[in-house]
């Protein structure tokens, strides 16, 4: 550690600098990989998923039981895990959003603030409100590259978020399945034309969703408190970052995902951090009113 | 409208009665199902009627709270007349939130996200504000002031709170005959044939956002003054912004009864949940935000007018 470190504010060295950029880095992979769920819900079905936020919680108390009690690790666990919320969403997108989908927009959002509330209730009806965590044989292992101190479970939930991110981007780009999805997101009407099974895709994609939250929610537990309000923050971040990104898009929001991730590093460094939040929505409501289709999107028609 | 004029006057003379017969505990579950009808009837000016879905109402409310608070506290100014000055300035917020949102045509989705991050940029500039004491809030002191808004017994509130909840009945109701009225209900339904048709939705969406905008800052004050205490945590979070749209969406958002309807059952059904002999009164407290939850999903799909619609389909 250099003097400057001690000198907060005043001058922030380098190295602090570093460190910061490389958190944000980190956590913005994840964030990227919780909006692109987000996002790929809202481009095919046009539902904004309020709930989504809650589903990274659902998906990382899964995890922290799973430790706690049969010692899996959180990453072993995905095994389960993903496979599993597979099927919470699909489970999710027959019950309740099927049902919705013709309903206004208005219905989408409150009917996915139900579902919300009613996660957070369940586990805070079976949890308890208070914070918990799990501490894994490298939760605090870290190696040095040069100045800056490269802490393991982060660098790895940010390699498979974005190898998620990758994974995802290739099955929507040349599989025929999402092809199929890609074209209901373009033109419903016209996808269900030429022969793709439009419900098939909605619920494939909900699910999908889905399972990214579960995925990021997973590989975080290692280094991440959890409680049944930890949704809120996941959710605010996703509702940006995909706005940022023009909503819809994957590629935007894996740019928005960093972008944030960078903003909420820095402006801890160098601004309250109880103001961040309110600098983040600040860029939100900028954008929506310059840019609505996003900074990283291109403008319809 | 004088029809239905005879059933409303007695329903009022039958809720001035209540304090008569009911005890302070029932009085205080009166008022707190009083109030949550009042904010549900006035983010229903803006969602219901104009179908201008805010999601920032949370905004107003806070500067009701906090404009009649700080008025009180640091000019000596009655929160009687506090109300009325927290009430204009949010109008004037609300009026150029709206103008700066609608200029750049932000709408549906994208509008409510917007009026989102402007309360979440609202708390966040509360909680670093040292003036009004940040995250640590205000507390009131608890006196017999009737000339200033504290009363000791349960009564006054109450009244208060009836008070409140018939005005903003009336005016839902003038506003729902009235001229501005029709324009709120056919930007609602369809934007472009209203502009096509002559309206000035430009002005119509503004002036739903600046009525119903100071209509929740009047709540935000009554809260200040029945709990005494206020802080971002409880004023700026999406917490009263949740009390409004469960009542209006589950009542029948658009029409006067129905957010009454919504908040009275939501107000009553948690407070019966509370009163079973369960032992762990914690859970009953997230067991029936639970059964909330459900029930909201569950008219929602089946219900999409909300219960109102119910009554209308059998007349």
């Amino acid at each position: 550690m250099t003097v400057s470190s001690y000198n907060a504010r005043a001058m922030i060295g380098l190295d602090v600098v570093l460190q910061a950029l490389l958190s944000g880095f980190f956590m913005g992979s994840v964030y990227a990989l919780i909006a692109i769920g987000f996002t790929l819900v809202f481009g095919v079905t046009d539902i904004v998923n309020f709930a989504h936020g809650h589903l990274v919680m659902a998906a990382m108390f899964v995890s922290y039981f799973l430790f706690k009690s049969a010692h899996i690790d959180p990453y072993l666990s995905l095994v389960i895990v993903l496979p599993a919320f597979f099927g919470v969403g699909a489970l999710l997108y027959v019950v309740v959003i099927q049902r919705i989908v013709e309903a206004p927009h208005s219905a989408h959002m409150m009917v996915t603030l139900g579902l919300l509330l009613v996660f957070e209730n369940l586990a805070n009806l079976f949890f308890g409100g208070d914070l918990r965590g799990i501490t894994t044989t490298y939760t605090t292992s870290s190696f040095m590259v040069g100045p800056v101190s490269v802490p393991l479970a982060r660098l790895a939930a940010a390699v498979v978020s974005l190898l998620a991110v990758g994974a995802l981007s290739v099955f929507l780009g040349r599989t025929s399945l999402g092809k199929a999805i890609r074209a209901a997101a373009n033109n419903r009407e016209g996808a269900a034309l030429v022969g793709v099974n439009v419900p098939r895709v909605y619920l494939v994609s909900f699910s999908l969703g889905t399972m990214a939250a579960a995925l990021a929610g997973a590989v975080i537990v290692p280094f991440s408190l959890v409680s049944p309000f930890v949704g809120h923050e996941f959710i605010l971040k996703a509702f940006v970052i995909a706005v940022l990104g023009g909503l819809g898009s994957v590629g935007g929001a894996l740019a928005g995902g960093l972008l944030i991730g960078f903003v909420e590093a820095l402006s801890s460094l160098y601004i309250s951090a109880s103001l961040g939040n309110a600098i983040v929505f600040a860029i939100l409501i900028a954008v929506l009113l310059y840019r609505p289709w996003g900074i990283f999107g291109q403008a319809k028609v | 409208m004088s029809g239905r004029l005879a059933p409303g006057l007695v329903a009022v003379a039958a809720a001035a009665a209540v304090p008569l017969v009911a005890g302070q505990h029932i009085l205080t579950a009166l008022i707190v199902a009083l109030h949550a009808s009042y904010l549900a009837l006035a983010w229903n000016v803006a969602a219901g009627y104009a179908g201008q879905f805010s999601l920032g109402h949370s905004l107003f409310y806070g500067i009701g709270a906090y404009a009649s608070t700080m008025l009180y506290l640091k000019l000596g100014l009655t929160p009687w007349a506090g109300m009325f000055a927290g009430a204009a300035i949010a109008g004037v917020v609300g009026v150029l939130l709206a103008l700066g949102v609608y200029r750049y045509n932000v709408r549906g989705i994208f509008f409510a996200l917007v009026t989102l991050g402007a309360a979440e940029v609202a708390k966040g500039l509360a909680d670093n504000w040292d003036w009004i004491k940040g995250p640590v809030g205000i507390l009131l002191t608890m006196k017999a002031a009737p000339g200033e808004f504290f009363f000791l017994r349960r009564e006054p509130y109450y009244y208060v709170a009836l008070a409140m909840v018939v005005a903003m009945l009336v005016i839902s109701l003038v506003l729902e005959r009235s001229r501005l009225g029709q324009h709120f209900l056919a930007v609602r339904e369809d934007e472009a044939a209203a502009e096509a048709s002559g309206v000035d939705t430009y002005r119509a969406k503004t002036i739903a956002i600046g009525l119903s905008a100071a209509l929740t800052a009047f709540a935000g004050s009554f809260y200040a003054q029945f709990y005494l205490y206020i802080s971002p945590e409880t004023v700026f979070t999406f917490e009263p912004q949740l009390t409004m749209m469960l009542g209006t969406m589950v009542g029948g958002a658009g029409t006067a009864l129905g957010p009454v309807l919504g908040s009275v059952l939501f107000s009553g059904l948690g407070e019966a949940l509370r009163n079973l002999p369960f032992e762990n009164t914690r859970q009953v407290v997230i067991g029936s935000k639970l059964v909330y939850a459900i029930l909201l999903i569950v008219i929602l799909i089946y219900l999409p007018g909300g219960l109102i619609t119910l009554g209308r389909r059998r007349s």
